[in-house]
C-alpha cells in the first residue's frame, strides 16, 4: 500500500462516521461526569464570562486573560468550517443537518469544557512566570505512567498538522478567494499573510493575544452584521428555514423506504460532522490557548470552552446555516465554494463573503502557528519555537501558491488523528474534570497538581 | 473660588467671612467626612454631613479641627437650617467652645476605634456605656454622626479615649481600595476572600482578625469576615448569593474598607 492510499484509509477512519460516534460518545459522557455542566450551569457560566470580559487585564497566575485566551480559541476554531463547511453540510445532507449539528455542539460543549479546565488544571508554570499547557500536558501530567506518551504523540501530530490544517489549507483557501473576487494575485496574498503572520507570531503569545482580542470579536461581530443584513433581506424565507430544520432533521425530505434511511444518515453524518468538527471539540487544539488563561480556579476557563463552542456552533454555524437556507442556494447544483458566495445575494455580498473568509482564515492560520510552536516547544525545548515559526511563516508564503495536495491531505489525517489521545485523556481524566467542578461549586480553593 | 483648610481658617470664623457674601455652597473634605454648608440670602441656609442634616451637621462639622474647603457660587439644593445669621453663629460659638474642651479626640476622624486590650475593671456612665457598646470597629466620625446626639457623643468619647476604654488606630493606608468581585459557589457563606499578600499587609497594620467593609456601585454595603486565599490578586471573593444581595456580579469593582473585627475585649 503506498502512502497516498494509507492516508486515504486513515483520514476515512479519523474523520469517519465511526470517529464521530466516539467524539459524540465522549461529549455524552463529559455531560453526565460534569453534572450536564452546559445545562445546569448556564446562567453561571454566561455570568461569569460576561462578567470576565469587564475585568480586562485582571488576573493570575497565567500568561493572558480569560477573554484573550479564548479569542486565540476561537480565532483557529472560526475558519472555513464555519462558512464553507456549513455550506457544504447544508448540500450534502439537508437543511435537517443543522439540527445534528446543534445536538453535537452541545455534547460538545462538554468536551471543550473538559478540554480547558484539565490545561489549566495541568499546566506547566516556568519560573519566568509563563506557562505552557494543553494536551500534551494533561496527557503526560495527569495519565498513569503506562500511558504518559500519548502526550508526546499529541504533541508530535499537533507541530506537524499545523501546517495542514492551519496553515496551508487557510493561506490556500484565503489567496484562492482573494483571486476570485478582487482579481488578487496570489503570490501577493501569500506575502501580506507571511508578513503580517511573522510579526505577530514573533511577539509570543501575548501579541497574538493582543491580536486576537481586537480582531476575532471585530470579525465576529462584522460576520453577525453582514449575517443579520442577510437575514433581513431574506426576511420572508426565514420561517421557512427554520421550520426545515426541523422538518428534514429525520430525513423527511427523501423518498420513502431505503432511500429515506440513506438520506437520514446523510443528514447525520453531514450536521453531526460540522457539530463536532467545526468547533474542534475533541480534538484538543483550544486547551493549548485556554491553558494560557489567568484565572484562580480551572473550572472558571471551562465555562469559557463552553462559549466558544456556544459562540463558534450555535451562532456562527446557525447564522451562516439561516443564510444558506433563507437565500434558497442549497437548492441549486453549485459547489460548496459556489453556494457560499451565492448566498450573500445583496449588492456587495460577495465581496463581504470574501473578507468575512479571509479574515476567519487568517486568524486560524495565527493561532494555529502558536498551537504548532507550544506543541514543537514541548517536544524539543524552548529551542524549536523560532526555527518552527520561521518554517511557518515560510510555509503560510508558498501555501498561498497552491500545488501540496499530497501534504495537506497527510496534514489533514494528522489533525483527525489528535482525536485519538485527546478523547482517550478526556476518558480517563474524567473523574479529575468532575472533581474540579465538584471543589469549585463548594468554594474550594484550586491546588495546582506538583 | 475660595480655597483653604479648616485648620488655618476653623468652621466658625468661615462662616463669619462669608455672612456678607451674596451665596453659596462650602464644601468640605477632611479624614472621614464629607459635608456641605449652603449660604443663602445672607443666612446659613442648609447643612448636610454623614447623613446629618440642618444644625446637627453644622455641629458635626464645626468639630473638625482639619479638612479642605471649597466656596463655590452653587445655590444650596434646599433649606433646612432654621433661624438668623446671628442666631447660628452664637449657637456655633458656643459649640465650637464645647469642642475645644474635648482634647482626646483625634484631629483625624478616619481612625477606626477599637476596644483596649486586656481585662480590667472601668466604671463607665451611662452615655459612655451606649458609645462603647456601639464603637467598635467604627470610625470616629461614624461614632459622632448620631442625629441630636453629636456633642453628647464626642464628650462620651472623649472621656473612653481619655480613661484608655477605646483607643483609635489609624486606618489611612489599609483603604478604602477598589477590588474587583470574583464570585465562589457552595453553601451560603459569610466570608470574603483577598489575596494572601493583600490580607498580610492589612493585617499587620491593623491586627488579625478584621473585617471587611464592601460598598457596591450601587451603594449598597455590607461587612463581611475576611480569609486570605491565594492567586487573587487584585480581587475580592464573595458568595454568588452575597454579591447578587449587593447587586453585583463578576467583574464589578467594589470599594472595600478593611475595619476592626467587632468582639469582647482580649484577655
Amino acid at each position: 500500500m503506498d502512502l497516498l492510499s494509507l492516508n486515504a484509509l486513515l483520514n476515512r477512519y479519523v474523520w469517519g462516521p465511526e470517529m464521530m460516534l466516539v467524539f459524540l460518545a465522549v461529549g455524552l459522557y463529559l455531560t453526565v461526569r460534569t453534572g450536564f455542566v452546559q445545562f445546569s450551569k448556564i446562567g453561571v457560566i454566561f455570568r461569569e464570562t460576561l462578567g470576565a470580559i469587564r475585568e480586562r487585564a485582571l488576573g493570575a497566575g497565567g500568561e493572558i486573560t480569560p477573554f484573550q485566551a479564548t479569542m486565540v480559541a476561537l480565532g483557529a476554531t472560526m475558519g472555513q468550517g464555519n462558512l464553507i463547511g456549513v455550506t457544504a453540510a447544508i448540500l450534502i445532507g439537508g437543511p435537517g443537518a443543522i439540527f445534528w449539528m446543534w445536538i453535537a455542539g452541545i455534547l460538545g460543549m462538554a468536551t471543550k469544557f473538559a478540554e480547558a479546565t484539565l490545561a489549566v488544571h495541568f499546566r506547566q508554570r516556568y519560573a519566568d512566570g509563563s506557562v505552557s499547557g494543553g494536551p500534551m500536558f494533561y496527557l503526560s501530567r495527569g495519565l498513569p505512567k503506562g500511558l504518559r506518551w500519548l502526550g508526546g504523540l499529541y504533541a508530535l501530530l499537533a507541530a506537524l498538522a499545523a501546517f495542514g490544517i492551519g496553515n496551508l489549507t487557510q493561506s490556500s483557501a484565503m489567496a484562492g478567494s482573494l483571486e476570485a473576487a478582487f482579481g488578487v494575485p496570489v503570490g501577493l496574498t501569500g506575502f501580506f499573510v507571511a508578513v503580517i503572520a511573522a510579526f505577530i507570531l514573533a511577539g509570543g503569545v501575548r501579541r497574538i493575544a493582543a491580536f486576537s482580542q481586537t480582531l476575532v470579536p471585530l470579525m465576529l461581530l462584522g460576520f453577525l452584521a453582514a449575517g443579520a443584513y442577510a437575514l433581513v433581506v431574506h426576511a420572508g424565507a426565514l420561517a421557512g428555514a427554520f421550520a426545515a430544520i426541523f422538518q428534514h432533521a429525520f430525513g423527511a425530505q427523501a423518498a420513502a423506504g431505503g432511500a429515506a434511511g440513506y438520506a437520514l444518515q446523510q443528514t447525520l453524518k453531514a450536521g453531526v460532522g460540522r457539530g463536532i468538527f467545526s468547533n474542534e471539540a475533541g480534538l484538543g487544539s483550544a486547551a493549548i490557548a485556554h491553558a494560557q488563561a489567568q484565572v484562580d480556579h480551572p473550572v472558571r476557563q471551562g465555562f469559557w470552552g463552553v462559549i466558544e463552542v456556544f459562540l463558534d456552533t450555535l451562532v456562527v454555524n446557525t447564522v451562516m446555516a439561516l443564510i444558506v437556507l433563507a437565500s434558497g442556494v442549497w437548492q441549486g447544483t453549485k459547489s460548496a465554494p459556489q453556494a457560499f458566495v451565492a448566498a450573500w445575494d445583496f449588492p456587495g455580498g460577495s465581496s463581504v463573503a470574501t473578507v468575512v473568509l479571509a479574515l476567519f482564515v487568517f486568524t486560524t492560520l495565527v493561532s494555529w502557528g502558536f498551537y504548532g510552536e507550544e506543541a514543537a516547544g514541548f517536544l524539543l525545548g524552548d529551542g524549536i519555537r523560532w526555527p518552527y515559526r520561521i518554517t511557518y511563516i515560510v510555509f503560510a508564503f508558498v501555501g498561498a501558491l497552491g500545488g501540496f495536495e499530497l501534504l495537506t491531505a497527510v496534514a489533514d489525517t494528522l489533525n483527525g488523528l489528535m482525536a485519538v489521545p485527546n478523547l482517550l485523556g478526556l476518558v480517563l481524566l474524567g473523574g479529575t474534570v468532575a472533581g474540579l467542578v465538584r471543589g469549585f461549586f463548594r468554594g474550594e480553593p484550586w491546588h495546582p497538581p506538583r | 473660588m475660595l480655597k483653604g483648610n479648616l485648620s488655618d481658617l476653623p468652621l466658625l470664623e468661615l462662616l463669619q467671612a462669608l455672612a456678607t457674601g451674596s451665596g453659596g455652597t462650602l464644601r468640605i473634605q477632611a479624614p472621614g467626612v464629607e459635608g456641605a454648608v449652603g449660604l443663602a440670602g445672607r443666612r446659613v441656609a442648609y447643612a448636610e454631613a454623614l447623613g446629618l442634616s440642618g444644625m446637627d451637621a453644622l455641629i458635626l462639622l464645626t468639630g473638625l479641627r482639619q479638612g479642605r474647603f471649597a466656596y463655590v457660587g452653587e445655590p444650596p439644593p434646599a433649606s433646612n437650617v432654621e433661624g438668623s445669621m446671628e442666631a447660628v453663629l452664637t449657637d456655633l460659638a458656643a459649640v465650637a467652645d464645647e469642642w475645644k474642651k474635648l482634647t482626646h479626640l483625634p484631629e483625624d476622624w478616619s481612625r477606626t476605634l477599637r476596644q483596649a486590650a486586656g481585662r480590667r475593671e472601668i466604671e463607665l456612665a451611662l452615655d459612655e456605656l451606649g458609645v462603647f457598646a456601639d464603637a467598635e470597629g467604627k470610625t470616629v466620625a461614624e461614632v459622632l454622626a448620631v442625629p441630636g446626639e453629636v456633642l453628647e457623643r464626642a464628650r462620651a468619647l472623649d472621656r473612653l479615649l481619655k480613661n484608655q476604654a477605646l483607643t483609635s488606630l489609624p486606618t489611612q493606608g489599609v483603604g478604602p481600595v477598589t477590588l474587583v468581585a470574583l464570585p465562589y459557589y457552595g453553601p451560603p457563606s459569610p466570608v470574603a476572600y483577598v489575596d494572601l499578600e493583600l490580607y498580610q499587609r492589612w493585617a499587620e497594620k491593623i491586627g488579625d482578625p478584621f473585617k471587611l467593609r464592601v460598598r457596591s456601585p450601587r451603594g449598597m454595603e455590607a461587612s463581611y469576615r475576611v480569609e486570605p486565599r491565594e492567586q487573587i490578586p487584585e480581587r475580592i471573593m464573595l458568595h454568588d448569593r452575597e454579591l447578587r444581595k449587593l447587586r453585583a456580579g463578576r467583574g464589578t469593582k467594589l470599594k472595600v474598607m478593611p475595619e476592626v473585627e467587632d468582639g469582647p475585649i482580649k484577655p
